[in-house]
């Protein structure tokens, strides 16, 4: 069989869809620029600066070719976007919510999480963790940890540019580098942390939480062991 | 004797052909699996019901709501009323499997095109619309292909302000032009139709026997369709055909997989129309889940065919027997039949019209 109808009608299509994706950069005032380049007209090999990438969203009025321009432009952010676990400490008072309750340990899959629980210097069981580990290499990103964390102190992070040459040591985080600020959180996740659900639910775990860390301390009668500093984790 | 793969950018994963061959017609062919065992159904026996669900994810990992699905149901079985899906959940489960359908079958054309030679073009094609459901559901669940969305009793969240809007703005205004597009690029282009035609055929009496399913089985004449034969979840609410093939050949596979998502889009017409308000959950979201001793098998229509569960519980966190039924796997047990006559260059095509993904093959 020779070039038949069909395979010239498929160069047409193919021919419509490249044409029509300058169609749409024109319409949309960008005909001579590069995607994601500079300002400038031909600007082709100025970047936007880090942070202000512009963000593209496909719905269904994208035609032409899907190309996005990684990383000089960017997929939006969808809230529940999902990869790595991090751990909530209030930014008012740098209380960490987790109260080492090892919910989270018990419904991660893969198990990989661990954790030890503070004591007072008394041995009293304190409602902190001493300690917490989460091995970024076994963790399947399924976010199971924060659907069932009760005191919404465990939360998926969005953050996906993790690459980097090591991989031996850095990748099981402890507290230090699980640490996030309840400000970043509320930044990265605004719905949620609105929700009616979410404000009343830290108006209980922070009363219920306060309670339990007098009682433990006046059992123990001392200073509490050292709160761990909080830090945020490392960007 | 040719030893294809495991390495050959035809067999779509970690999978080796051992063909033997006079000249460059096949005269026996043994598919090799295990590369990619990751050991599932033993860790399905370790974790508890509620661990499993992001495992069942990485089965057939195009199509991960559709078996979170078939999981779901399966453990459903097991609780009876203490899970019994609302509403709302209902709808939003069927939406996420015929979505998927469609996203997985636009990946099979576009990829048996890759296969046959049209280098990317029509798979990049193909896979737009892909790009635009898989936007959804990350959106709704989290992850685009780790979704990890289904929960015994319903779902793991309710869907965002605006996401079913725009879920309607592609099934509505987009899909069947683009399923159109599609149609008329590839049906009738002659290297396709020449490539296609009368190769690899399975007869309808070969699909049973091989007990083939999905569009393999129904591309054979069989018109067999889990979805029809035993309505799960509200499937029997809604309107659409049963698509079957002539002759059983690479192109009816083709043809039927294109065919179905144009189905798929009927249904979820009809889906996004009537879904209801309401709760996304039985009761409280919980992770203490208890099911009791008992055995169950579920099966759905999975885009690659019969997907089936079969749990054995034992009234403890976890189950006793776990087993997947994986329609990949078993369709590839007829890739013998296909194959003989034909040549080399052929055995390719015919693998990908069957569409297997190795996730799911191995597990
Ligand atoms: S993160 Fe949440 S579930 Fe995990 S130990 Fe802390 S409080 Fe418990
Ligand atoms: S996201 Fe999943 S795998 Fe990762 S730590 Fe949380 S529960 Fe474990």
């Amino acid at each position: 069989m020779g070039m038949g109808t069909g395979v010239i009608r498929g160069h047409a299509i193919t021919l419509r869809r490249f044409l029509l994706t300058f169609w749409r950069d024109a319409r949309q005032g960008r005909g001579l620029k590069r995607r994601g380049g500079g300002h400038g007209l031909l600007d082709f090999f100025r970047k936007p600066e880090r942070g202000s990438e512009p963000t593209i969203t496909q719905d269904f009025r994208t035609d032409g070719l899907f190309t996005v321009e990684y990383p000089d432009e960017r997929l939006p952010v969808y809230e529940r976007f999902r990869v790595l676990p991090v751990l909530v400490y209030d930014t008012e008072d740098g209380n960490v919510r987790c109260t080492s309750c090892n919910i989270c340990a018990r419904v991660c899959p893969p198990q990989c999480i661990w954790m030890t629980q503070a004591r007072s210097p008394k041995g009293t069981v304190v409602p902190l963790p001493e300690d917490f580990y989460i091995d970024m290499d076994v963790c399947m990103n399924c976010g199971l940890c924060s659907e069932y964390c009760p005191f919404d102190a465990i939360k998926m992070d969005q953050n996906f540019e993790l690459s980097n040459y090591e991989r031996h040591q850095s990748h099981i985080y402890g507290l230090q580098d699980l640490l996030v600020s309840s400000e970043y959180y509320a930044k990265t996740h605004p719905e949620a942390w609105s929700s009616s659900e979410e404000a009343t639910e830290r108006g209980k775990v922070a009363k219920k939480k306060d309670q339990r860390l007098q009682k433990a301390l006046a059992a123990g009668r001392s200073t509490p062991a050292a709160k761990p500093a909080p830090q945020p984790a490392k960007a | 004797m040719i030893s294809m793969g495991p390495q050959h950018p035809s067999t779509h994963g970690v999978f080796r052909l051992n063909l033997r061959v006079d000249g460059e017609t096949i005269i026996g062919l043994k598919p090799v699996m295990g590369y990619m065992h990751r050991n599932h159904e033993k860790i399905g026996e370790r974790n508890t019901f509620l661990m499993n669900f992001p495992f069942t994810d990485r089965l057939d990992y195009l199509t991960s709501m559709g078996n979170n699905f078939g999981y779901a149901l399966a453990i459903e079985q097991l609780m009876g009323d203490d899970a019994r899906p609302p509403e709302r959940a209902e709808y939003i489960r069927v939406i996420m499997a015929e979505l998927t359908r469609i996203a997985s079958h636009m990946w099979s054309i576009g990829f048996l095109l890759n296969d046959l030679g049209a280098f990317f073009t029509p798979a990049l094609y193909a896979i737009e619309e892909r790009e635009l459901i898989l936007d959804l559901f990350e959106w709704a669940s989290g992850s685009r292909m780790m979704c990890n969305y289904f929960r015994f009793g319903g779902v793991a969240f309710d869907l965002p302000k605006g996401w079913i809007e725009r879920c309607r703005g592609i099934v509505n205004d987009r899909i069947d032009r683009k399923i159109d597009e599609l149609d008329r690029y590839l049906s009738g282009n002659e290297i396709v139709l020449d490539r296609c035609k009368g190769v690899g055929v399975l007869s309808a009496e070969q699909a049973i026997n091989y007990s083939a399913a999905g569009p393999v089985l129904r591309a054979s004449n069989v018109p067999y369709d889990i979805r029809r034969a035993a309505p799960y979840s509200i499937y029997d609410r809604f309107d659409f055909e049963v698509i079957t093939g002539a002759n059983g050949d690479l192109y009816d596979r083709y043809y039927v997989r294109l065919l179905e998502m144009r189905e798929s889009a009927k249904i979820l017409k009809q889906a996004v129309r009537d879904i209801p308000e309401g709760p996304i959950l039985p009761g409280k979201k919980t992770y203490q889940i208890k099911v009791p001793a008992g055995e169950a098998y579920s099966r759905v229509e999975n885009p690659k065919g019969e997907l089936g569960y079969y749990v054995l519980a034992d009234g403890s966190g976890t189950a006793y027997r776990y087993h997947v039924r994986s329609p990949s796997f078993i369709n590839l047990t007829a890739l013998e039949a296909m194959c003989l006559g034909h040549t080399v260059a052929d055995v390719v095509g015919i693998l990908g019209s069957i569409d297997i993904v190795l996730g799911e093959v191995d597990r």
